[in-house]
This record gives C-alpha cells, sequence and structure tokens, in this order.
C-alpha cells in the first residue's frame, strides 16, 4: 500500500473548472485588473506629480536638493495601494462565497454531496479553498506592481510580507464568514445579503478595535522588524482566530441546515410579535383595526395588486415595520444632534447617517427592483403572465408601479434627515432652506426609481433571482460611481477654468447627490457652491452661485431616470421575449430595411 | 389585419367563407444561436381537433408551442392561429389561445379563487362577468371546494386543474397544452385526461404535447411525430399505423435453415431486407405489396420450416419506437 497518497481534492478541482467554464470568470478579472491597475496607476503617477512638484519648489527657493530625492516614494505609494487590496477582499469576497453551499441547496445537489465519502469537514475546505483561489488569482495582480513600487524605495521587506500575510488572513475571515451564511441559509440571496452584513460588522468592529487586522491595517501599514513583528502576529491572531471559529460553526451547522426550507428567522419573530399584538388588541381593544390589510380582489391592475397584497414589500403591515425600523434610530440621531451638537463641533452626524440610509435604501429598491421578474422566471410564473393579453408595457409598468409604498417608506427616514439639516441650518433663509428641501425630496425618488428601473431590466434579462441582484448592484455602483472618475481625473489634470465644469460634469454620478445633498447647508448659508482653485494666491476656495450646480444635478438626474424608463418600456417585449404588436412592428420594419 | 381569405372548392356555396384551421404552421424553423431546434416544421390542424404532438425531450414540441404562444420572438417560416399571424398579430392571437406550459406556474402565494381572479384581470374581462365565469371554470375543473384553499397547499393534481382553468377563463378557441399530464400520479392523470376530454366535447381545438403515448392515443384526433426538430410522422393514428405497416417486421425462427435461405427469402417480392439475429430472423415487409399471411405461403413455398412467425405487434409507442432513433437536434 502506498505510504503516501496525493490529494485529489475532487470538490475542488470541479469548483475551479466550472469557474474556468463560465465567461464571466474572465470577464470579472479583466474588468476587475484594468480598473486595479488604472487606479493603481493613477496613484503612482499622482503621488509622482507630487513628488516632482515638490522637488521643482525646492529647487526655485534655492534649496540643494540630491539626485536621489525620488527614492523612497514607494512607501507612500505602498502605503496608499494596500488599504485598496485590504477593501477589494470585503467588496468581492461575500460575493463569491456566498453561493458556495446555498447554490447547491438551490439546486439539490448539497444532499448527493453529503452522500459522497466526502467528509463535511472536507467539503468545506474545499469550498473554501475554490473560493480564495480566484481572489488571491486577482490580487496577485497587483503584484507587478508592487515589485516596480518596491523598486522605487521606501518600503521595508518586512511591510510587503506583512502586507502579504495579512492579506492572505483577511481573506480567510470573509470567505469563512461568507462560507457560514452560504451553510445556514437555504438561499444563495439571503446568504448574499448576511455575508454582506457580516463583513460590514466584522469591519466596524476592526474600526473600532484597531489590534484587529480588519480595518486597522488599512491606517497603519507595519514593519517586521524587532518588535513589530509580535504586532503582526498580535493582528493575525484574532482573524485566524475567527476564521476558526466561523469554521467550526459552519462544520456544525452544514449537515443539520442542509436541508431546511424556505422560512425566514425574521419572519417568524414578526409572526410571534403579531401574534402577541393580536392578542393584546383582542383584549383590550376588542380587535379594533384603524388599517386593516385589504383582502380585495384585483380589479383592473392584477399584476400592482399582487406585489402590494402579497408581497412582503408590499404589505402595509410589513412597510409600517420597517418605517419604525428605520425611522426610531434615524429620529433619535437626529434629535440627538440637533439637541447636542447643531454646529457639527464633532463631525456632522447627520451625513453620515445620511450616507448610510442612501446606502440602505438603495440596496433595498435594487433587491426589489431586480427581484420584480427574476423571481417570476425562477419560479416558472412568468410564462403564464405573457401568454395574457396584457402588452408588455402594461405588465412592466403594474410591476414598478407596486414598488411605490416601499420607495415612499425608504424616503421618510431620509427626508427626516433632510429636515434636520434644513432645521439646523435655518438661519431665517426661507428660500434656500425650502430649495434645499425640495431638491433634496426631489432628487432622492428620482434617484430611487432610476435604481429601480435599472434593476428591473436587468432582472428580466438575467435567469436567476442572486444573479439579477448582483449585476443589479454592480449596475448601480457603476453608474453611481463611474462619472466622477473621469471628471475628477480630468479635474486634477487640467486648469482653473475648467475644473468647476468637471466638478458639475461630476454631478452627473447619483452618488454626487449624497455629498451634495450633505454639503448643501453650505450652500444655503453663502447661496454658492464651492470649488478649489489654485489662484495667484495659492490654493483657495471660490463660489459659483447655486443655480449653476442643481440645474445640472437635476437635468442630469431625470436624464438618468427618463432614459431608464424609455429603454425599458421601448424595449419590454424584446426584454420579456416577446412578441408585441409595437415589437413586430419594428422587426418588420427592419425586414423591410434590409430588403 | 392579415386574415387569410380561403379560397371556396367548386361544389359548396362560393360565398360562403371556408372555415380556416385553427392552427396553420409552415416551414417553421427556430434557431438558438446555431443551435436549429426546429427544422422545417409544417402542420395545419383544423378546428375541433385535438392534436397530439409526440416526441423525445428536446425534439422540439416545447419549442413549437412556444412559438403559438406569442413566447418566441425569433422564428422564420409561416404561423398563423385562427388566420391571425402569430408575428404581425400577436396580442389578437393571444385571445384566441390558452396556454399552459410544462409546469405549473401557479402563484403559491395566492388562494386559488384570487389565483383565477387575477388572470381574470390580466385577461381584461369585465368585471360584472369574472364571478360568474370563474365559479364555471372552477365547477368544470371540479375545484369549486378549493376556492379559498391557499395554492401552495393543493395537490399536484388540483394545481395542474387550477392551471387548466385558468386557461379558459378568456374562453380561448385553442388550447396549448404542454406535457400536461407530466409528473402527476395515475389518478391525477385521469382526472385531466377526462377534463380534456370534456374540453374536446366543447369543441375546443387542443395541441397537446407529451412522451406519454398511450394517454394521447385515448385523446387524440391526430398526432405528429417530432424527433431532432423534424416532423417524422403525421396524421390519424390509423393513418400512422398504416404508414408504418407498409414496413413490418415479421420475426420468424427456421429449423435448419439451408445457406441460401436468405437471400431467396430476399428475392421475395415485398420483402425489403432479411436480417439474422441470434435466435431469429427479422424480415422487413412491404405490406402493401405482401401481406403477412402471403409471406408466410412464401416461406412455405421456399421449403423453409418455421418453428416461430411473430409479425411485431403495432401500438403507440411501436411507431413512436419504429419512427424515431432516439436523435436530439
Amino acid at each position: 500500500m502506498a505510504m503516501w497518497m496525493p490529494m485529489e481534492l475532487p470538490l475542488f478541482r470541479r469548483e475551479l473548472a466550472e469557474l474556468a467554464q463560465r465567461r464571466r470568470t474572465y470577464l470579472i478579472r479583466v474588468v476587475g485588473a484594468i480598473a486595479l491597475l488604472t487606479f493603481v496607476g493613477y496613484m503612482i503617477a499622482n503621488e509622482t506629480q507630487a513628488n516632482a512638484m515638490y522637488r521643482q519648489q525646492m529647487l526655485t527657493s534655492g534649496v540643494n536638493v540630491s539626485t536621489f530625492f525620488g527614492l523612497g516614494i514607494g512607501g507612500a505609494i505602498f502605503e496608499r495601494i494596500v488599504p485598496l487590496l485590504f477593501l477589494m477582499i470585503p467588496a468581492l469576497l461575500p460575493a463569491l462565497c456566498s453561493s458556495a453551499i446555498a447554490s447547491e441547496k438551490e439546486q439539490n445537489t448539497f444532499g448527493t454531496l453529503l452522500l459522497t465519502r466526502l467528509s463535511p469537514g472536507t467539503i468545506i475546505m474545499e469550498k473554501l479553498l475554490s473560493r480564495i483561489v480566484p481572489m488571491l488569482t486577482l490580487l496577485l495582480l497587483v503584484s507587478p506592481v508592487l515589485a516596480y513600487v518596491y523598486s522605487l524605495g521606501g518600503i521595508d521587506p518586512g511591510m510587503l510580507f506583512g502586507a502579504v500575510w495579512l492579506l492572505f488572513c483577511e481573506c480567510i475571515l470573509f470567505a469563512s464568514l461568507s462560507l457560514f451564511f452560504s451553510a445556514w441559509f437555504p438561499s444563495t440571496v439571503t446568504a448574499f445579503v448576511w455575508s454582506y452584513i457580516g463583513a460590514a460588522i466584522l469591519l466596524v468592529t476592526g474600526y473600532i478595535f484597531p489590534v484587529t487586522a480588519f480595518g486597522a491595517w488599512h491606517y497603519q501599514p507595519v514593519a517586521l522588524s524587532g518588535q513589530l513583528f509580535f504586532t503582526l502576529a498580535l493582528r493575525s491572531l484574532i482573524p485566524i482566530l475567527v476564521s476558526l471559529m466561523l469554521l467550526a460553526a459552519t462544520r456544525v451547522v452544514i449537515v443539520r441546515r442542509a436541508f431546511v426550507g424556505h422560512s425566514s428567522f425574521l419572519i417568524r419573530i414578526f409572526r410571534r410579535v403579531d401574534e402577541f399584538f393580536k392578542n393584546l388588541n383582542s383584549w383590550t381593544t376588542g380587535g379594533i383595526e384603524l388599517v386593516a390589510e385589504s383582502n380585495a380582489l384585483p380589479d383592473d391592475d392584477p399584476v400592482t395588486w399582487r406585489e402590494r397584497s402579497k408581497k412582503s414589500l408590499g404589505q402595509f403591515r410589513w412597510l409600517v415595520r420597517i418605517l419604525l425600523v428605520l425611522e426610531g434610530p434615524t429620529l433619535f440621531v437626529c434629535a440627538s444632534v440637533a439637541a447636542f451638537d447643531p454646529w457639527g463641533t464633532r463631525g456632522d452626524l447627520t451625513s453620515i447617517l445620511l450616507t448610510l440610509l442612501w446606502i440602505f435604501a438603495a440596496i433595498l429598491a435594487v433587491v426589489k427592483g431586480a427581484s420584480l421578474f427574476a423571481q417570476e422566471r425562477s419560479r416558472q410564473t412568468l410564462d403564464p403572465l405573457l401568454s395574457t393579453t396584457m402588452t408588455s408595457r402594461e405588465l412592466i409598468e403594474q410591476k414598478v408601479r407596486g414598488t411605490n409604498r416601499l420607495l415612499i417608506v425608504l424616503a421618510c427616514p431620509i427626508v427626516t434627515v433632510y429636515l434636520t439639516q434644513a432645521f439646523m441650518h435655518w438661519r431665517g433663509q426661507f428660500f434656500w432652506t425650502m430649495t434645499y428641501l425640495v431638491v433634496s425630496t426631489l432628487l432622492m425618488f428620482v434617484v430611487l426609481r432610476t435604481i429601480v428601473w435599472m434593476s428591473a431590466a436587468i432582472g428580466i434579462r438575467v435567469p436567476s433571482q442572486n444573479k439579477a441582484i448582483a449585476a443589479s448592484i454592480v449596475a448601480v455602483c457603476l453608474l453611481a460611481v463611474v462619472p466622477i472618475i473621469p471628471t475628477t481625473v480630468l479635474g486634477f489634470s487640467n486648469g482653473n477654468s475648467t475644473r468647476l465644469g468637471y466638478q458639475v460634469a461630476g454631478l452627473s454620478a447619483p452618488v454626487a447627490i449624497v455629498l451634495v445633498e450633505s454639503t448643501l447647508w453650505t450652500i444655503n448659508r453663502v447661496h454658492h457652491f464651492p470649488y478649489p482653485t489654485n489662484g495667484a494666491g495659492g490654493y483657495e476656495v471660490k463660489f459659483v452661485p447655486i443655480e449653476q450646480v442643481i440645474v445640472p444635478a437635476i437635468l442630469f438626474q431625470l436624464m438618468y431616470l427618463l432614459t431608464a424608463r424609455w429603454y425599458v418600456l421601448r424595449a419590454a417585449p424584446r426584454l420579456l421575449n416577446r412578441l408585441d404588436d409595437g415589437h413586430s412592428r419594428l422587426i418588420l420594419s427592419a425586414r423591410h430595411a434590409h430588403g | 389585419m392579415s386574415t387569410l381569405k380561403a379560397t371556396n372548392d367548386e361544389t359548396s356555396d362560393p360565398d360562403a367563407p371556408v372555415e380556416l384551421p385553427a392552427v396553420m404552421i409552415g416551414d417553421l424553423r427556430v434557431n438558438y444561436g446555431k443551435f436549429e431546434a426546429v427544422k422545417g416544421i409544417s402542420i395545419s390542424i383544423p378546428r375541433g381537433e385535438v392534436f397530439g404532438f409526440i416526441g423525445p425531450n428536446g425534439a422540439g414540441k416545447s419549442t413549437t408551442i412556444r412559438v403559438l404562444a406569442t413566447l418566441q420572438p425569433k422564428y422564420r417560416g409561416l404561423v398563423l392561429v385562427n388566420g391571425l399571424d402569430v408575428r404581425s398579430q400577436p396580442h389578437q392571437v393571444r385571445e384566441k389561445i390558452g396556454y399552459m406550459p410544462d409546469f405549473f406556474g401557479v402563484y403559491e402565494d395566492l388562494t386559488a379563487l384570487e389565483y383565477l381572479h387575477f388572470f381574470a384581470a390580466a385577461y381584461k374581462l369585465p368585471t360584472s362577468r369574472r364571478k360568474g365565469i370563474i365559479d364555471d371554470v372552477l365547477s368544470l375543473t371540479d375545484l369549486s371546494y378549493k376556492a379559498d384553499a391557499a395554492v401552495d397547499g393543493l395537490s399536484r393534481g388540483m394545481k395542474q386543474r387550477l392551471a387548466l382553468a385558468r386557461v379558459l377563463l378568456h374562453d380561448p378557441e385553442l388550447l396549448l397544452l404542454d406535457e400536461p399530464a407530466s409528473g402527476l400520479d395515475p389518478r391525477a392523470r385521469i382526472e385531466v385526461r377526462e377534463l380534456l376530454v370534456a374540453l374536446k366535447e366543447m369543441g375546443k381545438t387542443i395541441l397537446i404535447s407529451s412522451h406519454i403515448l398511450h394517454e394521447l392515443s385515448q385523446l387524440c384526433t391526430r398526432i405528429g411525430i417530432i424527433e431532432a426538430g423534424e416532423m417524422v410522422a403525421e396524421g390519424s393514428l390509423e393513418d400512422i399505423f398504416r404508414q408504418l405497416q407498409l414496413m413490418r417486421v415479421v420475426h420468424v425462427r427456421f429449423e435448419s435453415p439451408t445457406d441460401d435461405l436468405q437471400q431467396r427469402i430476399q428475392n421475395i417480392p415485398g420483402v425489403e431486407s432479411v436480417e439474422q439475429q441470434v435466435d431469429r430472423w427479422a424480415i422487413r415487409l412491404h405490406e402493401h405489396q405482401m401481406s403477412v399471411a402471403d409471406l408466410h405461403q412464401a416461406l412455405v413455398d421456399e421449403k423453409a420450416r418455421i418453428s416461430m412467425y411473430q409479425p411485431e405487434a403495432m401500438d403507440m409507442e411501436t411507431a413512436f419506437m419504429k419512427l424515431t432513433e432516439g436523435k436530439t437536434a
């Protein structure tokens, strides 16, 4: 008998083979690599340019500068690149890992896998490995850049080793976390959402407790020498321990929850609470209901009716709960800030809250929008609907109309923050305060509605719900951020005369709306939009009339909304893969055109 | 409107319009990328007929039905439903058809009544008539007592009947039923079959696909056998049997056959081929040239000593197996 048996790792091999067969694997890698290398390249160029300018200034002022002045800037560049890599891991790994086990459950293949001779522990390890490898390959893409940066000097070998080691630790940590949720939840979508929630909690924990690798590393790269080796070991210890605990927890639940149904823990809790309050209501008031859930049958808009009366994110009682959950803490924070820190001396907490609420609202809008049709498709209920006499346009419009209530609920806490900011910075200027409120509220609805239309379009085409949500998140992120990148880059590299133009153009990105809203109180105060400029007197801030900022922002966002709506409705039959009278006319006219 | 104008034959009233077929498909071709799923199918189904669409999985049955259901935008060829062009008049076509896909496609979060009201609204039935229509279809599908039950709690057979009830809401003239009995237990299958018989008696034209041959033979007036995207046979059951019997296989066992016997049998007029198998000979016979009884006589005349003479029985399954080779497109 052979003393040494080679490890076969069949699951790991299968996963990698599947990954290799998917076109999107290469697409993600190429796009990821381009984005990463572009960003890194930009940072290197920026740092080198700043260094050259500094050298020039010193030479101009008569200071003797050595030929080797530029050496050592590698350290500064390294300190800017590494945090980016650390941020990439929690951004990407949950998406990669959350489907590892949950998708097997969804496809009913997990039972078969458990019947093989692979032990649950082996399954976990092979799954973990198969998801970490793609992430590491993505990180490896930066190694030539790191080598170049290393050659510029200023980097201790220990720093390099420490970064690589801690990156690896962070990979294991976030992969273990997502794997645990993947083993716990029956659906990929739930595992996906909870993986990101868990990742956010870990990052916040790392922010609060700097001894952990996650989060703290973004600010303090360590050199591996003497006492710092101990620091590195200490930093690795907690993530490794947490990872081991998560893997052990995954081992415990992987079999126990292999065949769990689609019953949500939150829904079970809410049902209990429902029952309790119903009994309490019966006991105290005899069962009086101020707003009873309608039991009416559908009238003219059956699709909207179903979205509103049968879906959790559409039913009145669920929306009230979501509103209470969001509005309670929002009111508390807003009231505290207004009462104790109206001048924002401890940082503008309301702006942070606003950003968080925006992120939450955007995610929920994406989930709802992407699920509108993707859920019908995955549950095989779309074809019967498409064979009815409803037009494709009616179908989509009714579906999107079904999200109105949810958007209003999501808007409430955001409007609360706007009101607080308006109250805090009132100073008797009624017109500007009202302008701020109206513009912010209008833009909020426009952006949320755009997100729903975009996600709905993606959800129609993408076959599975989780893929539709993931694709929609990517699309919304791209829309939110991409317009800022060229405007920022061009704004930095051009003269003062064009800088304002680029900044205003940057408002075309929906994410800029949040930033603008959070600083609009300043505008309220000065009636002008501040922008930095290098004037004769050095770096200073100039102002332009506010309407020159607000009007383009509103126009940009309205354009996005109208374009998205117009495209989806126009392409409705094609997106739904169905013949419509208008659609057929298009086909026929195209055929005539081609003879 | 591009409703076809039919020509009248000489014997009928020249002013009376000839009834158009419920379905007319001419040289239908459907591609999924480079893969050709349907390769030039042509069918004509008169009104009131129950047409059985038989074929192995992946033969192109569902694709053809989806074209008729206006859910397959990319296709080539002519497809008419009651004379209406599916490509240019999909909306009118949808009013004429009731499509049931090969899966339940029911909303689990509704009750049976809500489900039917949902589709009644989707079909834009007048509000005042909805209740009466829904009561009728529930009664027809024997689901009245389950009207307020959640769809989620219905059995598979009930869900299928509910799907049939949904299809009937707008009183379509043509029913497109894709594998309506698949996955059902024998009782549910019989119930669905009885329901289809009732619909047939109501004068509905039905296009039904299945690979359960037995159930189609009891229901269909005509069948079409499709394989690898091509129609390999079409006609009434009798036509197809007759067509197949032209090449009937007779299994024969001989006692001490001589060396030249195979050649001599081959030379008998009407015999297509003779194949020696392990324990028997298989003789393929053109039955219109020579009957099974005449072949027996011819073999006796050839001085062959016959220990077994067994013409292959002809039924739907045999026909299917004979006509198809297990190919996929």
